[in-house]
């Protein structure tokens, strides 16, 4: 056991260069664990000294991926992440300010002169009306009429701040807990922890927009500095993973011949190295890789999904970007079902199809987001009804989430708002959530959180937390650190939770 | 008297202590129990005292005059002090009723300072209590109490252990004598073929031939393998296996990373550099002062050793004060990070907000690194010791005078001219009094002006234009015509976020509307003779690979008039500016219908011709940019409250590190070279610093042995790991010294080691007692990385090129400026070089060996993760790279052994393997090859566990 840099977990965290410890795998060997030797061994490491419960997951080398217990009893078993990529502007979709009306066209005081892009203009009110929705009554705006209409199932949090206005350095952070890149993803810290239920899946899998990646690439799924082997697999409808089927010019019995052959080889291979968990962990490893061969073409072929479903995401109207996307959201339930860790779904990225890329709006906002909206709108709302019509946001959460806000007030002699990291909102929904209510506020324009403010730290410690992790027990050494998702911060948001 | 508690305090505590009926009613019951277990203060005490105490009780505040990290004051007692912690006796320790709170006003942590002490942890101080409060010397942390932290202790040479019976080199009598102690022993040598391929992949990358092979298992000579290790260390492929590993660590990469993630142009000098370093078994000590200074010792690249971390480019900080700092900051940070992990072994990253809370670094320390480089700039600078670098000064000197002899005929033959420059435009005029400068810009085009300059033949380079020098800006609105403040043109920064902008005038537009332009006005009246127009310097200087480029020169000004006023109020034109529009492949034609511009003739252009043609050649016979940072005059540095940069606190001068008592005799007025070169040679000064030869020594250990004797190269304090063979370290390290810092001669000891040459076989009875061979009872079998798997695979098929240095293959395709990189070709013959000479971008996925633990660069990567996980298997099993390479060693096995297919499977197996197949595995490839072929056969060979492993 090594001493903390930071926070008062006291339990060690992997060390040595391998994803597997042999010392983790001769404590989870029955028939070692009893030995007199075995202990001595054990206690010589310090490792059974551990008091205050182990962060260190049992990572058993032939099944990097295999079911680990959380740190107490979770709310949410899996975690479906919607990015918004590019900023959604809060004032325009679910934060309601009715101050933006009446100061619509001036410049009140307190207005910075410069902002991230440049000079600020006057205050703009929403370009959408407000309507109230469902039971709660909550007042959320015509630009997004069918996510709307699921409000009663929402918990929005409208405190969010970042501690960047820069749209990288934001993903970074919203996804990994630093704006700098490297460090280890939200669904990559989870997988490490918990593994995952199906083992012919991967346990982490981005989709990636229609139009390509985000701004900070594989930065948002990244393993950073954990062994690969929790980066996300990143894969959508229309782009298949890579190196997934057979090679062309290979035929299936020629293909399955060669595996078997491998198979011989690496037994034969491995008598000489009885025990040896890293040979036994690479055979395991082509044996997955067979099943995810079978499995992920299963999960990607949405025809066998019927007309009505495909209805419903919208699968067949609006522009070739909305399909697009309406059929990712498909997989991303079609993940989940089969139980998949973490599912990351984006709208938005870096790359611009029929001139839009994001939600990203310095200019012509009318326009940039209605276009954004219309991608996003109805498959994104059709996901979450199809959901929660099939039982499936018992066990899941939903996180709807977007790397920072929008101005309330228009750039310089622009037509657009210009990046607010000082308030902005994002939901929970599903598993755990306080469904239908709204926590924290920001102030009478949704310039800055007046109340409740929040980070992104205290965010993703509230999503530990429904899956059943502490925050502050997942750590990683590295490089003279334990490491954590939320740096040395963040509290879990309990009235978020139900 | 010393007072170490308040009066309220001291009576708490008096009443405790002395008062007999109160202590009883106290003692134990009220308490949580102590811990059923034996604490060591090292690993269970301090870390609870830093976490729940330190902010309050430590070097930054000694609240009540207590702190909990300093042994003297836990324990005094006497002369009026009063003792927090009474050994043996927890229950009557003040320490211990503070944080079980008995009585609440005294509640430590108090309420908002920090969560309380669960019953565990407090159980965990009174178990350490009462098993007498063990608390090593070594272990008081920051500041005055000097550090007595092995690391940091003075390198003394250890004498070589004495051993009843003598074993191999002096390296086995340590290792010897620390399984002795486990009643270990070592295993029989190895083989010889596994020995040859250990040796020739540690030292080369690559398996040896079978030809070598069986000469080496066939040498009668008692120096055979001593001939080989000596082979394989002269070798080039020694550098090029070696470099990878300290690339590695500084996270070397030809991306700048963050949103654009722009190539940066020439930074593989860099990489070459590092392969020679090796190669020549350059000093150690000398390869570190270039890589710190190299600017000063005539090696231009190796500073980009300090710039080889990502940086966050101008467009994508913003504009705002606090973020521009930031982005400065961690800017210096990823600088920081290199130096200390690669060479210092201490994680000051953690002295960026607080004083270290484990090894003895005061917040201080960090921004005394932070000001040795406070004069470093990420960026480009000239090469000037490029390899042709006589010659080109040579030519640029001719070219030159070639150039302004035409210059001057121009000058007599027309009133103006522009010549167009790589990354600018200039426009030339005869000399004429301004005290303004007009500029507009013809429509429909776009036109960008990220800085516009004016010079006078009197005031040579000088601006005349800065803001900084008096200048001011101001631009005319016609509709919907501008779109960024005119200050940015005057403001001395390049970068196309800081820049004015016309936008393309509509179909809509009234073509009789006043066409976009901007005024300069000069704070006095001054003789001018040229302008100078700036679109996008860093786009077309210093990337590559950019859609673009084309289209920023296009949407740089091809037509604009400049006009100039003298304090006479009247404006006169004195260029009428049109060039030929560029064509810009994907972009949108420009300029239509724009008047033209009176045409020069024709001996102009003759004349226009000349001069670009000898631009052309100028520019390129000047020292091409590399990627090695460059220097500014270094500003005062402070320490940041918090790590905030916008909380600048006292000044703090550039130095090393405090606990070493370093004096670098700097101050804040220090130049910047001399600072770097103070610290380089305090870096490598073993009397001043013995931490670099122990990091050292402890890598080269780790890439011989696999695992470092210190198991966290990176980290040599207290929350890194501890040697497991403390004195060898610091006998290698002095060896290290006292062989010139050589690293080959440091490899070489090693390797010809017995405990590198035994046997890897296992065994049961000493995996119980060191199951990871840390005593090196065996040699540690493990697998190989990335570049192995690959280069072996290659040289296999006989399909490696050896071309060693200069630009590396490209896997991806160009790309736009806000675009990902795409992988495009990464099998084909164009990338059949070694690995490390693949273009190397920052964060991105090459889709075939970064599943294989090859670092990202996001972060130092002192040490790789070793993971095993499906893609792996999918990558190499169906990925084009090894389906190819496959075909190609099927034909070459076929060219080699003829046509007989039992031949054929034994020269496969001696190509992959290095050894003949066995009777099993000779008649199972015999069946595969009969139905499908040869390559097959290669396929599975290929993603064996054997040739993934080094035995």
């Amino acid at each position: 056991m090594k001493p903390h840099a930071h926070g008062p977990a006291l339990a060690p965290a992997q060390f040595g260069p391998r994803l597997l410890d042999r010392r983790d795998f001769l404590r989870t060997a029955g028939g070692l664990a009893g030995s007199v030797a075995l202990l001595r061994l054990l206690a010589g490491d310090n490792l059974l000294a551990s008091t205050a419960g182990s962060v260190r997951p049992q990572i058993d080398s032939d099944q990097p991926y295999a079911l680990r217990a959380p740190h107490f009893e979770p709310k949410a078993k899996q975690v479906l992440v919607i990015f918004c990529v590019g900023a959604v502007s809060h004032v325009d979709t679910f934060d309601y300010k009715p101050d933006l009306f009446k100061y619509d066209g001036q410049k009140p005081p307190g207005i910075p002169a410069v902002t991230f892009e440049g000079p600020t203009g006057n205050i703009a009110k929403p370009r959408w009306e407000f309507k109230p929705r469902g039971q709660s009554g909550k007042m959320v705006s015509e630009l997004l009429p069918n996510v709307a209409a699921l409000a009663d199932d929402m918990c929005f949090i409208h405190s969010l701040t970042s501690s960047t206005s820069a749209h990288p350095q934001g993903e970074n952070f919203l996804n990994t807990g630093f704006t700098l890149e490297g460090f280890p993803s939200l669904g990559a810290w989870v997988t490490y922890a918990l593994g995952t239920a199906n083992q012919q899946l991967p346990a982490f899998v981005a989709i990636n927009d229609p139009r390509g990646k985000p701004r900070s690439g594989k930065n948002n799924w990244g393993s950073g500095f954990l062994p690969a082997a929790y980066q996300g697999t990143d894969f959508s409808a229309a782009r298949p993973l890579a190196n997934l089927g057979r090679p062309a010019r290979i035929s299936a019995e020629a293909d399955r011949r060669a595996k078997h052959l491998l198979e011989a080889f690496n037994a034969e291979h491995a008598r000489k190295f009885p025990g040896d968990t890293d040979l036994a962990g690479r055979i395991a490893s082509y044996e997955l890789a067979g099943r995810m061969q079978m499995s992920i073409p299963d999960v990607t072929d949405l025809k066998s999904e019927p007309a009505h479903v495909h209805q419903l995401y919208g699968t067949d109207t609006g522009t070739d970007l909305k399909k697009d996307y309406a059929k990712n959201c498909i997989l991303a339930r079609r993940l989940l079902e089969q139980g998949v860790r973490v599912v990351q779904l984006f709208n938005g990225s870096d790359a611009q199809a029929n001139g839009i890329s994001n939600w990203d709006s310095h200019a012509n906002i009318e326009s940039t987001h209605a276009m954004q909206a219309e991608i996003f709108d109805q498959p994104t709302a059709a996901l979450l009804a199809d959901m929660k019509q099939r039982g499936m946001l018992k066990d899941t959460l939903v996180v709807r989430c977007t790397e920072f806000g929008r101005m309330p007030f228009l750039q310089a002699n622009g037509t657009g708002r210009d990046h607010n990291p000082d308030s902005f909102t994002c939901w929970l929904m599903g598993a755990g959530v306080k469904a239908g209510t709204s926590f924290g506020a920001s102030d009478n324009f949704g310039f800055k959180a007046a109340q409740d403010a929040s980070t992104l730290y205290d965010f993703n410690a509230t999503i530990l937390h429904l899956l059943g992790l502490d925050h502050e027990r997942l750590t990683y050494y590295n490089n003279g650190i334990e490491r954590r998702l939320t740096n040395v911060h963040g509290h879990v948001l309990k009235q978020m939770i139900a | 008297m010393p007072r170490y508690f308040p009066l309220s305090e001291l009576a708490l505590l008096a009443a405790v202590l002395t008062t007999g009926p109160f202590v009883l009613r106290i003692s134990g019951a009220e308490l949580p129990p102590s811990a059923a277990m034996t604490v060591d203060y090292e690993r269970d005490v301090r870390p609870l005292l830093a976490a729940s105490c330190l902010d309050c009780h430590g070097p930054k505040k000694q609240r009540s005059d207590f702190r909990v990290d300093v042994k003297k004051i836990v324990f005094a007692g006497g002369a009026g002090g009063l003792p927090a912690v009474v050994p043996g006796k927890s229950a009557e320790s003040p320490l211990i009723h503070y944080v079980a709170g008995l009585d609440a006003e005294m509640q430590m942590p108090p309420a908002g300072k920090g969560d309380p002490l669960t019953p565990e942890q407090i159980g965990i101080l009174r178990a350490w209590i009462d098993q007498g409060a063990a608390w090593p010397e070594h272990a008081t942390t920051a500041g005055e109490e000097s550090a007595q932290w092995w690391s940091l202790l003075p390198l003394a040479k250890p004498a070589v252990p004495t051993l009843a019976q003598p074993v191999g080199t002096p390296v086995d009598a340590f290792l010897e004598a620390k399984r002795a102690e486990k009643k270990l022993t070592a295993s029989p040598a190895a083989d010889r073929r596994t020995l040859l391929r250990r040796v020739a992949i540690t030292l080369n990358g690559l398996p040896p031939t079978p030809d070598e092979i069986e000469a080496f298992v066939g040498d009668p000579d008692p120096r055979a393998y001593e001939k080989i290790v000596d082979r394989l260390l002269a070798s080039p492929r020694f550098g090029e296996r070696w470099a990878q590993f300290w690339l590695d660590i500084v996270r070397w990469s030809e991306t700048n990373g963050s949103e654009s993630n722009l190539y940066r142009k020439n930074t593989w000098p860099y990489r070459d550099y590092v392969i020679r370093a090796f190669n020549s078994d350059l000093p150690f000590d000398r390869f570190i002062r270039e890589q710190i200074a190299g600017d000063a010792l005539g090696v231009d690249e190796a500073t980009a050793f300090l710039v080889s971390g990502g940086f966050v480019h101008a467009a994508t900080v913003g504009r705002e004060e606090p973020a521009i700092r930031q982005a400065r900051s961690d800017r210096l940070d990823e600088t920081i990070q290199s130096v200390s992990a690669s060479l210092l072994g201490m994680t000051m990253a953690c002295a960026r907000c607080h004083n270290h809370k484990f090894d003895p670094i005061p917040q201080k320390d960090y921004y005394a690194l932070a000001a040795v480089f406070q004069g470093l700039e990420y960026g480009h600078r000239p090469w000037r010791n490029a390899p042709d670098a006589t010659a080109r000064a040579a030519r640029a000197d001719s070219l030159l005078s070639q150039f302004n002899a035409v210059r001057d005929e121009l000058r007599a033959a027309t009133p103006s001219w522009t010549e167009e420059w790589p990354d600018h435009l200039e426009t030339r005029f005869a000399p004429v009094r301004a005290r303004a400068v007009r500029m507009t810009f013809v429509q429909p085009a776009v036109a960008v002006v990220e800085e516009f300059q004016i010079f006078g033949a009197a005031t040579g380079e000088t601006n005349l234009a800065l803001a900084a020098h008096g200048a001011t800006a101001r631009s005319f609105k016609p509709a919907e015509a501008l779109m960024r403040e005119v200050g940015n043109v005057i403001d001395g920064k390049f970068g196309q976020t800081f820049a004015w902008r016309t936008r393309e005038a509509s179909e809509k537009a009234d073509p009789t509307a006043p066409a976009p332009r901007f005024e300069i006005e000069l704070p006095a009246e001054a003789a001018i003779d040229r302008v100078v127009i700036s679109s996008d310097r860093e786009a077309l200087a210093h990337t590559d690979y950019l859609i673009e480029p084309g289209k920023a020169t296009a949407s740089g000004p091809r037509k604009y008039r400049v006009e100039v006023r003298g304090d006479d109020g009247a404006w006169r034109e004195v260029a009428h500016v049109d060039l030929p529009v560029r064509v810009v492949p994907g972009g949108r034609a420009a300029a239509k219908n724009a008047a033209p511009a009176a045409p020069p003739n024709e001996a102009t252009r003759a004349l226009l011709s000349r001069l670009h043609a000898l631009l052309r050649d100028y520019t390129d016979a000047l020292p091409p940019p590399v990627f090695a940072g460059y220097f500014v005059p270094p500003v005062k540095t402070h320490l940041f409250g918090r790590g905030d940069p916008m909380a600048p606190r006292e000044e703090v001068v550039p130095n090393g590190l405090t606990a070493l008592r370093t004096d670098l005799k700097l101050t804040s007025e220090s130049g910047d070279q001399e600072r770097r070169l103070a610290y380089a040679a305090w870096l490598t000064d073993p009397q001043r610093n013995p931490l670099t030869p122990r990091v050292l020594a402890n890598r080269l250990w780790l890439h011989v042995f696999g695992r470092g004797l210190v198991d966290t190269p990176g980290d040599f304090g207290q929350a890194g790991s501890s040697p497991s063979h403390p004195e060898l370290l610091d006998w290698l390290a002095s060896e290290f010294i006292a062989s010139g810092w050589s690293a080959k001669l440091m490899i070489r000891q090693l390797v010809l080691s017995a405990a590198f040459c035994q046997s890897s076989a296992p065994n049961a009875e000493a995996e119980t007692i060191d199951v990871d061979a840390r005593l090196l009872w065996r040699f540690p079998p493990r697998r190989v990385e990335a570049e192995v798997l690959r280069n072996a695979t290659l040289a296999v098929a006989g399909t490696l090129d050896l071309t060693m240095g200069g630009p590396g293959f490209r896997i991806h395709a160009d790309k736009r400026r806000y675009e990902g990189w795409k992988v495009v070709d990464n099998f084909g013959p164009g990338t059949w070089r070694r690995l490390i000479y693949q273009e190397n971008m920052r964060g991105i996925d090459d889709r075939m060996f970064t599943a294989f633990d090859r670092p990202e660069c996001g972060q130092v990567t002192p040490k790789r993760t070793v993971s095993t996980t499906p893609l792996q298997a999918l990558n190499l099993f169906n990925g084009d790279f090894i389906v190819t390479q496959a075909e190609k060693l099927a034909e070459r096995v076929q060219r080699e052994a003829g046509p007989d297919v039992a031949a054929q499977i034994k020269r496969i197996f001696a190509l992959v393997h290095g050894r003949a197949p066995t009777a099993t595995e000779a008649a199972a490839a015999q069946t595969l090859v009969a139905q499908d072929r040869l390559p097959a056969l290669g396929r599975v060979l290929l993603n064996t566990n054997e040739f993934a492993f080094i035995e």
